[in-house]
């Protein structure tokens, strides 16, 4: 029997080699991501110009400033994800409350035992990829074994972001919490935009730690093992990758990224509850989609554009509506481009 | 006064598991649908609850704004949320997999922010009220025949009779649908779309129509949920709720309409039955306990039994 | 037929009106005053812990918990065999939820219900359960469209309606600025039922007196950058600012306020569900230090207040929150009604609901509720001063207290300026 086409579920698309790239879609579309991202940059700029023409140079700049922000917290969150969609097919709904869990731990190194942030978030970071490892061993490896199908995968993901989140609220209560961090004091440059200072630091330490990911996820071993995995998982073993070792390299990398993303979000927005992580999740999905699915920098850019496209909406109409700005855009986005931004056609 | 009964006696909690009867015929309703897309066209759609809500908004505003019938507001309702599932499934099946799936769930989100945002037309977080003018009466007159057989004080009854009368209703005719011409082209497509293409079988005017089929199922169910609850209200058809009906349509079995019925008691028998613990903990700790003890049930059930409960085992197994 | 609406509120009808209910009451209705009774009375309480609103169900139930120890305390000391459960459960802030968590609740025995925290959540409890059943319910949520459907007159409120309280808001801001007139106000609220209600009523009393309103800008509790939303809500440096938000989201709010540079706590106004002493860890204290809160009732400074302070801080749990003191009278309302009907049955609980809550008879505060009980059971019309002051329920059962604290934050701690009367 042939494999399905269209596989309907989620996991199944290990099984999509035969998802084959229509002409149109390789000719016309066949930049590398380098030059796609450079082409996405572009266009930002131009977007940038004509806001500033139609709006004057403050309101537009500080609207891209925010949306710079909003659009690191959302690129930080979704890389994880995406690794994980990328390398294991495995929509992992418990990624939001991974977040959740790194801002936690930060909370209980930096609130209770009064460690400095930056122990803090290496504590975290520890602790959050550690906790994705233990899952692989637990649940997904053993799963795979009994070759779980994709909704059953998707179903324990779903069941496991109740155990987590809950169980956090079983220990640390549902009060408001903050991390030690000053949230208040704020820098102007640039002629008038201002930003947090924490938050400045939150995108420049996101910025550089995304682009350094992807970097070395690109020209590093262990990157073309976690990408070779992707593309076919039989034909990886038979080329001499170790499946085990990689699988479980992808779930600390992810992991540990959550649980920076949960760590840099909390001290800069400034309040976390046990829902924190949660309720950043579907944006992340839209991020990681948006940028197309499995691919670090696609989460980078997904990000990026679902962070701007929300802020810079907000100079035209009610900022009750960016929520649903952002998901408009993404639908707009797979209509004009069914792979996202920087996705790949197909899996190869 | 009759004196309150404590200790497990069967009437002891005769009214809150009645009411949980009703939201389990409701969710089985609602699963039905998504049954139709995942399990028999191989459409995974995540914006079921997005259909629900423009099926109700648009019962409640005919009736409401524009004075309509209920019994000429709920077809054109239901048409209504048919054609969202058209509009929704036009660009969005030619997607693979997975970007269908968020494509729906971000359809989903942009009507339940609508519903929240567009506050003239829909009540805004307040929501909209007194639309069920028409089942109040239909109640009151069942409930005067219950009182003629002693159960006039079970006022749940009417509605969980009707709620699980429409779900045979709809399954029943769901079965049938599955043994005509149109139901098997739908399961060749999911299993094969391009055998089914070369037999010259257009599968994108299926699957769009398969689409359009659960959001009218969907509507339904959420005309339910709004008498149940006696408002409609924004937050109530968040994706949580699409989440809850996979997992009753995975507990039940892939590629099972009956399945529905027993994931969505069982399921619900689990979400409510987990609210009589009983531990020496305060109240947030308890009610953060119950969730902990759903989300594992979900993760042992799906590795000790994969195929749900009249699940084939193959239909949810890795192919290829 | 006793439900006439006392919408004057002159002092002579608010004075004799309640007696003559009493006396009413009193010739045909409770039993063997002063005898002993004897029953277990259930009190429900339905709260969020977890969903959107999961912040606000631990310490409301912390509060109804207290509110349970200061009735079984009391009743021991009133010689009465009367006592007091409490049984709670997850309204998960979803009107579906909320239902069955009433039901739960109802069917354990509960006869009284507090919480739940919203108007949706509310609407379903009181529509699908209570109504039918005559169970009074104390929801802390407040939006006037709540009296848009009616309740039989099973639903009582501690917190103050929206209406009294943008009233207060209004008085309190038209002070600060000498008049409405041409004044502009900008609103921010929470993006859910109470944001809404609150921000669209204060807008409109607001406007009526000739100021201008700058927004409403709203905001979603999930989004994670609130920068924007802080510049538009400041943006052309209004005369004052108005809140209508809960801490969890309005910590953030806040932060992204002090961010812009252009914020003045000095013109920002918030309500009850903000009013909280001290400032709550999530918010920057920059933020409140100088902000100024209305609180209805006029509880600051009284004896009750400060001792409830004392026996909520010492309990283990949350520390203070929005409305736990609304909720601690409504479990004590609960208990204290039961005991003047002498029975558990939810319809002569209701009966008594309005009479207990003042603003005639004896007065007594929950430090000296075994002395209000066994001034109950010897036939006296009492009066509960509640921690969250007066509430003296109107016909419609809102806390019809026209006086409000007017505060300001001085050093992370709510210090009363005046009190201000809503009344015309």
């Amino acid at each position: 029997m042939r494999p399905p086409r269209h596989p309907p579920f989620f996991l199944m698309l290990t099984t999509a080699s035969s998802l084959e790239a229509t002409p149109s879609e390789t000719a016309g579309l066949g930049l590398s991501t380098g030059a796609r991202g450079l082409a996405l940059l572009g266009g930002a700029a131009v977007v940038v110009l004509i806001l500033i023409a139609v709006k004057g140079y403050q309101p537009a700049a500080q609207a891209t400033a925010n949306g710079l922000v909003a659009g690191t917290y959302f690129a930080l969150g979704a890389v994880g994800l995406a690794l994980v969609f990328g390398v294991l097919r495995l929509v992992n709904f418990a990624h939001g409350d991974f977040l959740t869990f790194g801002a936690y731990t930060a909370l209980l190194a930096n609130a209770f035992f009064r460690l400095p942030i930056i122990v803090a978030t290496a504590i975290a970071i520890a602790a959050t990829a550690l906790l994705g490892a233990i899952l692989e061993l637990a649940i997904w490896r053993p799963m795979r074994a009994r070759h779980a199908g994709g909704l059953q995968l998707l179903l324990i993901a779903i069941g496991l972001a109740y155990v987590i989140r809950n169980g956090i609220q079983i220990v640390a209560g549902t009060e408001p919490r903050s991390l030690q961090v000053d949230v208040t004091s704020a820098v102007s440059f640039m002629g008038g935009i201002r930003l947090g200072t924490t938050e400045l630091a939150v995108v420049l330490i996101g910025l550089v730690v995304l682009l350094l990911v992807a970097v070395l996820l690109s020209v590093s071993r262990l990157g073309k093992e976690m990408r070779a995995l992707a593309d076919n998982v039989s034909l990886a073993e038979v080329a001499g990758v170790d499946t085990g070792r990689v699988i479980i390299a992808t779930w600390l990398v992810a992991g540990g990224l959550a649980g920076l993303a949960g760590v840099l979000v909390a001290a800069a927005v400034g309040v976390l509850t046990p829902q924190f992580g949660f309720q950043l999740l579907l944006s992340l999905f839209a991020a990681t989609v948006l940028g197309g699915i499995g691919n670090a920098y696609g989460a980078l850019a997904g990000g990026l554009l679902l962070g701007l496209t929300q802020e810079w909406s907000t100079l035209f109409i009610d900022p009750r509506w960016k929520l649903a700005v952002g998901f408009a855009i993404l639908i707009l986005t797979l209509l004009i481009r069914p792979n996202g931004l920087l996705g790949r056609p197909a899996l190869k | 006064m009759i004196p309150h009964l404590i200790g497990i006696t069967p009437f002891a909690h005769a009214d809150f598991w009645l009411g949980v009867g009703i939201v389990a015929g409701i969710y089985a309703i609602f699963t039905l649908g998504l049954q139709l897309n995942v399990g028999f066209t191989g459409i995974v759609n995540l914006g079921q609850a997005g259909f629900m809500a423009i099926g109700a908004y648009a019962m409640a505003i005919l009736i409401l704004t524009y004075g309509w019938s209920p019994w000429l507001a709920l077809p054109v309702a239901t048409l209504i949320a048919m054609l969202a599932g058209v509009i929704v499934a036009m660009p969005s099946v030619r997607l693979r997999g997975d970007y269908l799936a968020i494509a729906t769930i971000a359809a989903a989100e942009i009507v339940q922010s609508t519903a929240q945002n567009a506050i003239s037309l829909t009540g805004g977080n307040n929501g909209l009220l007194g639309f069920d003018a028409g089942w109040q009466t239909i109640q009151v007159w069942l409930l005067g025949a219950l009182s003629t057989i002693g159960l006039g004080d079970m006022d749940q009854i009417p509605l969980l009779a009707v709620t699980w009368i429409t779900f045979a209703v709809l399954l029943t005719t769901l079965l049938t649908l599955q043994h005509t011409p149109w139901g098997r082209v739908l399961r060749a497509i999911r299993e094969d779309e391009d055998a089914a293409e070369a037999l010259g079988k257009n599968a994108y005017a299926y699957k769009v129509q398969s689409l359009a089929l659960a959001a009218g199922i969907g509507a339904i169910a959420g005309y339910l949920l709004a008498i149940n609850i006696t408002l409609i209200y924004p937050g109530t058809y968040s994706a949580d709720f699409t989440f809850i009906g996979f997992a009753i349509l995975v507990l039940g079995g892939l590629g099972s309409y009956s399945g529905v019925a027993l994931g969505s008691v069982l399921l619900w028998f689990v979400l409510e039955g987990a609210r009589f613990l009983d531990l020496p903990l305060s109240a947030d700790k308890v009610a953060a306990l119950r969730l902990l003890i759903v989300g594992l049930v979900l993760i042992l059930v799906m590795a000790l039994r994969p195929q749900g409960i009249l699940g084939k085992r193959e239909e949810m197994v890795l192919r290829g | 037929m006793l439900r006439s609406r006392l919408t004057g509120f002159k002092a002579l009808a608010t004075a004799l009106l309640p007696a003559a209910m009493l006396v009413a009451a009193c010739g045909g209705g409770t039993t063997s005053s002063g005898g002993s009774l004897n029953f277990t009375m259930t009190i429900g309480d339905v709260e969020p812990f977890t969903g959107d609103l999961g912040a606000l169900g631990a310490p409301a139930d912390k509060a109804v918990t207290l509110a349970v120890d200061q009735l079984n305390k009391a009743s021991k000391a009133a010689g009465l065999s009367v006592t007091f459960k409490l049984v709670s459960a997850d309204s998960q802030t979803d009107p579906q939820a909320a239902l069955s968590a009433a039901r739960k609740v109802i069917d354990e025995g509960a006869t009284c219900l507090t919480g739940p925290a919203t108007t949706p959540e509310s609407l379903a409890i009181l529509n699908g359960v209570t109504k039918a059943r005559k169970i009074t319910m104390l929801p802390s949520a407040t939006a006037a469209k709540l009296r848009l459907t009616d309740d039989g007159g099973t639903i009582f409120r501690t917190a103050p309606p929206d209406n009294l309280q943008a009233l207060a808001l209004v008085t309190a801001v038209q002070a600060q600025l000498g008049s409405a007139q041409g004044k502009t106000v900008s609103i921010g609220y929470q993006n859910s039922p109470y944001g809404e209600g609150l921000a669209n009523t204060f807008k409109d009393a607001w406007t009526k007196l000739g100021g201008k309103i700058q927004g409403p800008v709203g905001y979603d509790p999930t989004q994670p950058s609130y920068n924007s939303e802080a510049a538009k809500i400041l943006a052309n440096n209004p005369d004052a600012y108005v809140f209508a938000d809960f801490p969890d989201t309005f910590g953030k709010v806040a932060a992204a306020l002090l961010r812009t540079g252009n914020f003045d706590p000095n013109k920002l106004f918030v309500s009850d569900a903000l009013a909280v002493s001290p400032i709550p860890s999530a918010i920057p204290a920059a933020a409140l230090n100088g902000a100024h809160a209305t609180n209805a009732g006029s509880p600051l400074g009284t004896p009750q207040a400060a001792d409830f302070d004392k026996l909520y801080t010492s309990a283990p749990g949350p520390g203070r929150f929005a409305l736990d003191d609304n909720n601690f009278d409504s479990g004590i309302l609960c208990g204290l009604a039961a005991i003047a009907a002498g029975s558990n049955d939810p319809a002569a609980i209701n009966a008594q609901m309005r009479k207990i809550s003042g603003p005639t008879g004896q007065a007594f505060t929950y430090t000296k509720l075994g002395d209000a009980m066994k001034a109950l059971r010897a036939g006296t019309q009492i009066h509960y001063m509640g921690v969250s002051g007066a509430i003296d329920f109107d016909a419609k059962g809102d806390t019809s207290t026209g006086t409000f604290d007017l505060s300001t934050w001085k050093n992370g701690q709510l210090v009363l300026d005046r009190k201000i009367d809503t009344k015309p």
